[in-house]
């Protein structure tokens, strides 16, 4: 009899419990994910997102390729952004840029996504996520970034995450971000060695050159970065066919032709 | 007067030649000296030296071509295949692995002074760039609904299907990791040491300690 009256009160628990659960694991999933929009707003409002879809399209098919085979549970958006500047930004929860500047760079479309890969790597490794992390633990005296539901909370994390993107990650990250990244775009089936041929034409950049001055303050040199992807076994991975290079080169030149 | 004048001169030449080139100016021959100086000038796109002793090879994955080139000798990059390179070297030309190259020497690059000798490789900037700079961002002001309108651009599993076949991409079968194979070396034989076993040390883990490192 008892039991018979608690069962809709233990159903109720039940479901009260794992709406609870719900909630939360999607406030954490949330969280990277709220952190990187205010991120992405901050490049975004100074550098917007190129008026062509065609070309947002192509970027985020490049994109989605490669992520694809990491399963992961992000939500990835991939943007070109109008700026003369030859630089790529991965914020938390999957939102990654890349400037027409460095597009322009490139010349086929496994260096594009040897690009996109890297900074897919920075997100899947948390890189810029986990320095928020540390801020708001180093800050939490001053209660600015905790209550992140107010107005100024908002405020106060667009500001550290302008400075993160301003100051850049440590050495070991993006070194990191170079090998997950050639692993990423091999495992996507692009040709690994279009990495190297990225760092080669940021190798041609100057120091003093306004273009690449944020990508030089933030990244160790081009040259160490192909020191560093040289001295792994990058030369040993799985080649896709020449075919498939060329034609995918061709259709990146038609795509440098849509803006 | 005129004698000081031209070994100023001579004296200017040669560190200008040593350092464009970083070759030892002992080795040219006076009398080739102008035309080598002009010679490097002309080919250099980007300068590298050797981290060790080296043999050059005919084509990539080909046969090793006569003697070696010597370690810390520079070396010019013509093109490159894949993970070869095409390099010119010690009056020759071939092939070398790329990772026989050092490539944080090159005088080009974030370090580089720009002296408008270092051939077509440079990219001369342009003084009406629209940058997007640290100071940019940390003046900006944030345009949330730019982010909101990059939902639109996500593909379709059918279009990113019809992407890959059109561009003959096709997922590798095989398990894929790049691993450092320096750290991994060093962690090796330090762990070995520590732990005083001869045992070897399973790749795998060896490299999750070294990737995060960071």
């Amino acid at each position: 009899m008892i039991g018979k009256n608690l069962r809709p009160l233990a159903i109720f628990l039940l479901g009260l419990l794992l709406a609870l659960m719900g909630s939360f694991s999607q406030a954490n999933q949330s969280d990277e994910e709220r952190v990187g929009e205010i991120a992405a707003a901050r490049i975004l409002g100074v550098a917007p997102l190129v008026d062509v879809i065609a070309a947002q399209k192509y970027i985020n098919l490049v994109g989605n390729t490669i992520v694809k085979a990491t399963e992961s549970s992000y939500k990835w958006r991939f943007g070109l952004i109008q700026t003369d500047s030859v630089n790529a930004f991965a914020t938390p929860g999957g939102f990654i840029l890349v400037t027409v500047g460095l597009v322009k760079q490139l010349e086929t479309e496994d260096e594009l996504a040897f690009v996109l890969a890297h900074e897919a790597a920075h997100v899947l490794r948390k890189h810029h996520y986990r320095v928020v992390l540390r801020q708001r633990l180093a800050e939490t005296a001053a209660a600015n970034l905790q209550a992140a539901s107010d107005d100024s909370a908002s405020a106060a994390l667009s500001q550290a995450s302008a400075q993160i993107y301003a100051r850049g990650l440590d050495k070991g990250s993006e070194f990191e971000a170079d090998r997950l990244g050639v692993e990423l775009m091999t495992r996507a089936g692009y040709d690994p060695a279009a990495s190297i041929g990225v760092l080669e034409r940021l190798q041609k950049f100057t120091g003093d050159d306004p273009r690449a001055e944020l990508l030089f303050s933030t990244h160790p040199s081009p040259g160490e970065r192909l020191d560093a992807l040289l001295q792994t076994n990058i030369d040993s991975l799985p080649m896709p066919s020449g075919d498939g290079i060329n034609l995918r080169a061709a259709r990146y030149k038609k795509f440098l032709n849509l803006f | 007067m005129n004698i000081s004048c031209q070994r100023l001169a001579s004296l200017v030449v040669r560190a200008l030649f040593m350092t464009v080139t970083k070759f030892p100016i002992e080795v040219i021959p006076r009398r080739l000296f102008l035309l080598s100086f002009l010679l490097v000038i002309s080919i250099n796109g980007h300068s590298q030296t050797l981290k060790e002793e080296s043999k050059l090879f005919d084509k990539p994955n080909g046969t090793a071509l006569g003697a070696s080139v010597p370690g810390k000798a520079p070396v010019k990059i013509l093109e490159r295949q894949g993970f070869w390179i095409r390099v010119e070297a010690g009056g020759r030309a071939g092939w070398l692995k790329a990772s026989s190259l050092n490539f944080s020497s090159n005088p080009s690059g974030p370090t580089a002074i720009d002296t408008g000798r270092l051939g077509t490789g440079n990219i001369v900037s342009t003084s009406a760039a629209r940058g997007l700079s640290a100071k940019d961002i940390l003046a900006g002001v944030p345009k949330v609904q730019e982010v909101h309108k990059m939902q639109k651009y996500v593909p379709t599993e059918a279009e990113l299907k019809l992407f890959s076949s059109q561009g003959n991409i096709v997922a590798s079968k095989q398990a894929i990791e790049v691993k450092s194979l320096v750290s991994l070396t060093s962690q090796s034989v330090s762990q070995q040491k520590a732990s005083g076993a001869a045992g070897t040390q399973s790749p795998k883990s060896v490299t999750k300690k070294a990737t995060d490192d960071w």
